[in-house]
């Protein structure tokens, strides 16, 4: 069966590129640097700087704009962020960390602001052992424990040769309760791509993506054949 | 066999195993965990003209895990908004990413018929990227207005009816973010911050990485939090539609139990070359 390109809809054309980029990033695994994975990669890496540019262009415009409408806000923060450009001369180099530090110190005291209520006190707040649901109180203890016995474990002010004893064995504990952590997420992490990698491959078997799976399985065939692999 | 090929020949099964469920969904029975009915019941209790902003900080790595928890719930609000119970959505993002995702989720959207229907400025408002993130946020939160003059497309917001009378974050009756990695900007700035001035349901669409950071914020912060593809195949499941979230839970479990069978059979193999006094490789 030949695949019929001109009948093509757009959407359909779309899936066959995309099913095409998709493969030649993968090719990268059967045969190493390739030209059709640095094809991809450029593509890709020129695609996502270009939406990106177009993006903060047209905020620029649409944010500047007020500019003549009176907002001499807007004018202040355009002006920083010109002044982020004389980076580009080591005369006036020193100047461009002004609006970085504008940005930083804002930022900073907004985080800041926000996370004394929900990020501490809130926290702070909601622990109770002693609730009806024996589950749940058991959960609030662990909760507890990790907190205080990981918070050990930092403790930077005493060496940790000389800890011994009952802080020792804490700060043990609150490795423990970081490892568990750590092996929770990663384990999380990697559903995620596994997710990510399966829902990619969908369009490399429906219409009209597996035409390029078909091709791909074909090359991988013939190159086995002939020697292969990397 | 040639013993370097076996690797690859394992990695080929489980492709193919992967791939099964996407060609055709296996229907394996899915349990609906309290999470998700609790994650339901807010959208669907929305009433009396309710109007929703969903954030979408979904990037476009991550869209087949957490796209799907978009669709998912945009087509429970906009069925809502048909039912006349959600007066309208407004979809905004402070991620650069967000105007390339939302296409995706439209797409997949649009075989369900329902986006094109609603009418725009008065059911729905696209505002596009805003920039800045957290100290966007944080302005959003006490003057909506001035952060954000205008939609996507340049129209003022005085001109969407929609936002009228929206003046803050709080003036909102749900806010939904989808958040896809392990920002925890949102909850500092839109769960108990003053300037927020809340009185809105609170709900995460997170990656499955973002699942730890947002419990330490629930229940008292955060109403309801869904986590992708297992969860979404389950509110798949309550909206009565089998979509991508269903198809890669399947995946997922033909995986699982593929790698099981792989852990079992070499086990057996090791065993058997062993007691047979070949090599146990």
């Amino acid at each position: 069966m030949m695949l019929p390109l001109a009948e093509l809809t757009y959407s359909q054309m779309e899936s066959l590129f995309y099913s095409l980029i998709i493969l030649s990033c993968w090719s990268w695994l059967y045969k190493g640097d390739n030209p059709l994975y640095k094809i991809a990669v450029n593509i890709t890496l020129g695609l996502a700087l270009s939406v990106g540019f177009k993006a903060s262009l047209d905020t620029i415009i649409s944010k500047s704009s007020p500019i003549l409408t009176g907002n001499y806000g807007a004018l202040i923060a355009l002006v920083l962020g010109l002044m982020t450009w004389l980076r580009f001369s080591s005369a006036t180099r020193e100047l461009s960390y002004w609006p970085l530090a504008v940005v930083a110190g804002a930022g900073t005291a907004i985080g800041v602001k926000g996370a004394i209520g929900p990020m501490i006190l809130a926290q702070t707040r909601t622990v109770s052992w002693h609730g009806a649901n024996m589950l749940a109180n058991m959960n609030e203890f662990l909760i507890w424990l990790a907190a205080i016995t990981t918070i050990l474990y930092f403790i930077f002010t005493i060496k940790r040769e000389s800890y011994g004893g009952v802080l020792g064995g804490l700060s043990r504990i609150g490795f423990a309760f970081m490892a568990v952590g750590f092996g929770a997420y990663f384990g999380s992490m990697f559903l995620g791509w596994l997710t990510n990698v399966t829902g990619l491959g969908s369009s490399l078997v429906k219409y009209p993506g597996y035409f390029v799976t078909a091709i791909a399985i074909v090359l991988v065939v013939v190159d086995v054949l002939r020697g292969g692999a990397k | 066999m040639k013993a370097e090929y076996e690797d690859s020949i394992i990695y080929l099964l489980g492709i193919m195993v992967a791939v099964l469920p996407l060609v055709h969904t296996l229907g394996v029975a899915i349990e609906i965990s309290p999470d998700t009915t609790e994650y339901y019941n807010y959208v669907d209790g929305l009433k009396d003209g309710a109007i929703v902003y969903v954030e979408l900080y979904t990037g476009i790595r991550g869209w087949f895990e957490q796209g799907q928890s978009d669709v998912a719930v945009l087509k429970h609000i906009i069925n809502k908004i048909h039912a006349g119970d959600v007066r309208g959505v407004v979809i905004g993002t402070t991620s650069p990413e967000g105007p390339v995702v939302l296409p995706f989720s439209l797409k997949v959207m649009a075989g369900a018929n329902v986006w094109d229907e609603l009418e725009y400025g008065t059911q729905f408002v696209w505002l596009g990227w805003i920039p800045g993130f957290e100290t966007a946020q944080a302005s959003m939160a006490q003057d909506f207005r001035g952060t954000v003059p205008t939609d996507k497309f340049g129209t003022p917001i005085d001109d969407l009816s929609l936002l009228d009378g929206i003046t803050k974050m709080g003036d909102f009756d749900m806010v939904i973010v989808s958040l896809y990695g392990g920002q925890d900007a949102y909850q500092r700035q839109w769960t108990r911050n003053p300037s927020a001035g809340r009185n809105y349901i609170f709900m995460f669409d997170c990656g499955i990485s973002h699942r730890t950071a947002a419990m330490s914020f629930y229940p008292e912060q955060i109403q309801a939090f869904m986590t992708p593809v297992r969860q979404t195949s389950e509110y798949e499941k309550l909206l009565g539609y089998k979509g991508l979230a269903t198809s890669l839970t399947e995946a997922q479990l033909a995986l699982q139990f593929f790698g099981i069978g792989l852990i079992i059979v070499a086990t057996g193999i090791y065993w058997y070359r062993r007691l047979s006094g070949g090599e146990a490789r």
